[in-house]
């Protein structure tokens, strides 16, 4: 390898850094230029941070930080840490924090995500006073769910966790006159502040039964056996981290905040909770799982299975999610609760573990919620052109709206269509992967053909209420007594839009590179 | 015995004593209802107005930013105490930056707040009336 530059190994973790800088490069400005509503500065400063983020993500993916094997990533000319690439997860601050595979994988997520939410917000937040601090806020929610990334420690993944979170509820409450928005952003913060209760007394639990906060620590307490004594003090403690986890990806039994949040919120914040948000919280679910509770040893001390948690919890968090939208006559409430039953397809990655294997589902879980940033953003990003346009919430009042906008309505098709997992859209090969890894889990532990056929006949269900919407603006007239008045076209929302709508398209020819980094990535924590 | 069994049962007297006393004066006291009781303070000043109030928002912000400082405190004490030997072991880039990192950070914080009024007290309905209500 020819290495021209060598970076230092804190240099590992630019891509939340770069994101933080990007808060505060915004706050300064507000601090100079108080009150400013100068929107092309603002919304640029926020794009080009979110996108250096990205950059900097694929670019240590592409050179193989974090990797396992000398043969991992290409030269480039410059890495982090060793000289050579490939020589392991890096730890940071006494494995405080790591940054891996799944972390860089995660990073990616969050900063595509961020940078289509800034673009799009450059329209839907037009004319709205408080500029600065919307993007501050986002930005700082992306650190957070950027560092989620990265956390090794209970301690980080919560304060990660909470830094994410604070953000976001006063994002969703950012349209101060709108009642619905204001009472979305309390309802959320209630049910957060309980969840960040349960989820620190679990954390407490876990301590008190191990002696350590550090997630490789705790396994290693839990392997030799010293945390026998505490058995139920354990269990209980994983119960309640379960708990916390679930709110913040949105599954049952706290997915009830979801479609309340996601309904009153700006359309764009819709989006970034929905999917940055949750993808954050599945990577601390995965690390947590996979390398504070090792299912071997953890099942020796706590006498139960905890993929049996699992298995429950996705089954029904997809039939809750893909039911109650099958009932919804409101659009945004419609993609709320396909984004619940979309946690649930995500949550048979850690459903179909079993001890020796998994690493294929454990992938494909990751790769289901990479294309589901870009498709269930796009979505609710074209929730967001509708509400731009004045169009109303309901499925009736999108009737005939490709009439007006067809680029933006076949982008739609393509969301709704990948979302149901149909053959030629990116959400195809991740279900599918989902799919066989369960199917080849189910040899071990029978109730995984359960779950299969939950997520076959959930998918099933889901292609009925997302084609309905599909039907509405292509195929049904628009109500010819209702006199509509479209503004302009908004740039900034059809740029994200179509981004989407490319990038949910091109994953199917580029799925080979993505599922091998996914499956590398699930591999390494599966091992470590 | 088991040990939780004490604790239950420390509980379970922790409960009925309490209900026990009340039970207990229940029976033994005398009954006279007389309007004056129901006040809010019975031997204080009359109440005015509801219990609805609004409080000023300027309350919260200053406790806000009092926990900044009482956070900056918490830190930078600790650190000031070790801070000779960190600098003979690490150096002065990496026992000094990281604190001046976190001061800065604080200071723009501080400075935001500041600039968007987070420290300008009370303001007359004439003020409020000409550069509130941003939408």
């Amino acid at each position: 390898m020819i290495d021209a530059f060598t970076l230092p190994e804190w240099a590992a973790l630019a891509p939340p850094l770069l994101l933080a800088l990007t808060a505060l490069v915004l706050f300064a400005y507000d601090s100079i230029n108080p009150r400013s509503t100068n929107r092309p500065v603002l919304a640029g400063v926020a794009v080009v941070g979110a996108l250096a983020s990205l950059v900097t993500a694929v670019w240590f993916t592409l050179a193989g930080t974090g990797a396992d094997g000398p043969d991992a990533g290409y030269d480039l000319w410059f890495v982090v840490g060793d000289s050579v690439t490939g020589t392991g997860a890096i730890d940071l601050f006494g494995g405080q924090l790591v940054v891996d595979q799944m972390a860089l994988f995660f990073m990616i997520v969050v900063a595509v995500v961020t940078a289509l939410v800034a673009v799009a917000s450059y329209d839907y937040m037009a004319g709205h006073a408080y500029q600065a601090e919307y993007y501050s806020l986002l930005l700082l929610a992306a650190t957070g769910m950027s560092t989620m990334a990265a956390a090794n420690s209970l301690v980080t993944i919560f304060i990660a966790l909470e830094l994410a979170s604070l953000p976001s509820y006063a994002l969703v409450a950012i349209l101060k006159d709108n009642r619905g928005s204001v009472e979305a952003g309390l309802k959320y913060f209630l049910i957060g502040a309980l969840s960040s209760a349960i989820f620190v007394y679990g954390i407490s639990l876990v301590y008190g039964a191990t002696g350590h906060l550090q997630l490789e620590a705790i396994a290693e307490m839990i392997a030799t056996g010293e945390a026998d004594a505490y058995s139920g003090l354990l269990g209980l403690g994983i119960v309640m981290l379960i708990g916390g986890f679930a709110f913040k990806t949105a599954s049952v039994p706290f997915h009830f905040w979801a479609p309340e949040a996601y309904e009153g919120a700006p359309a764009p914040i819709a989006a970034f909770l929905s999917s940055a948000s949750k993808a954050a919280g599945f990577v601390i679910l995965f690390r947590v799982f996979t390398t504070a509770f090792p299912l071997e040893t953890t099942t020796a001390v706590i006498g139960l299975d905890w993929t049996i948690a699992f298995i429950i919890l996705a089954i029904v968090t997809m039939t809750v999610g893909n039911f109650a939208a099958a009932t919804q006559q409101n659009v945004k409430r419609m993609l709320a609760y396909s984004s619940v039953g979309h946690a649930g397809y995500a949550l048979i990655g850690l459903a179909a573990l079993t001890v020796d294997g998994g690493e294929l589902v454990l992938g494909a879980a990751m790769m289901h919620l990479l294309v589901y940033g870009f498709m269930n953003t796009g979505a609710f990003l074209f929730v967001g052109l509708a509400e731009y346009w004045g169009v109303g919430r309901t499925f009736d009042a999108y009737n005939g709206l490709a009439a007006r906008a067809p680029v933006a309505c076949a982008a739609l098709a393509v969301f709704m269509f990948s979302l149901a997992g149909i053959p030629p859209f990116g959400g195809f090969w991740s279900k599918y992967f989902l799919f066989t890894g369960a199917l080849e889990a189910a040899s071990a532990n029978s109730a995984l053909l359960l779950v299969a056929a939950a997520l076959v006949v959930n998918s099933a269900l889901s292609l009925y209420y997302y084609s309905r919407l599909v039907k509405a603006v292509w195929i049904n007239d628009a109500d010819p007594s209702l006199d509509r008045d479209f503004g302009g076209t908004p740039t900034g929302l059809y740029a994200a839009i179509l981004f989407a709508a490319v990038m949910t398209v091109v994953l199917l020819p580029a799925f080979g590179p993505v599922a091998d980094l996914a499956i590398d990535a699930a591999s390494a924590v599966l091992v470590s | 015995m088991n040990d939780w069994i004490a604790i239950g049962a420390l509980a379970l007297v922790g409960l009925l004593i309490p209900l026990a006393m009340m039970a207990v004066s229940y029976l033994l006291r005398p009954s006279v209802p007389e309007t004056s009781k129901r006040a809010t303070y019975e031997s204080g000043e009359v109440p005015t107005g509801g219990t609805r109030i609004r409080f000023n928002i300027q309350y919260y912000m200053v406790a806000l930013l009092f926990v900044v400082f009482d956070i900056e405190t918490v830190l930078l004490f600790p650190w000031a105490v070790i801070y000779t030997d960190a600098l003979a072991e690490y150096g002065l880039f990496y026992a000094l930056g990281p604190m001046l990192l976190f001061v800065a950070i604080l200071a723009l914080g501080l400075a935001w707040a500041w600039r968007n009024g987070a420290v300008q007290w009370a303001k007359s309905p004439q003020q409020v009336g000409t550069e509130g209500n941003r939408p």
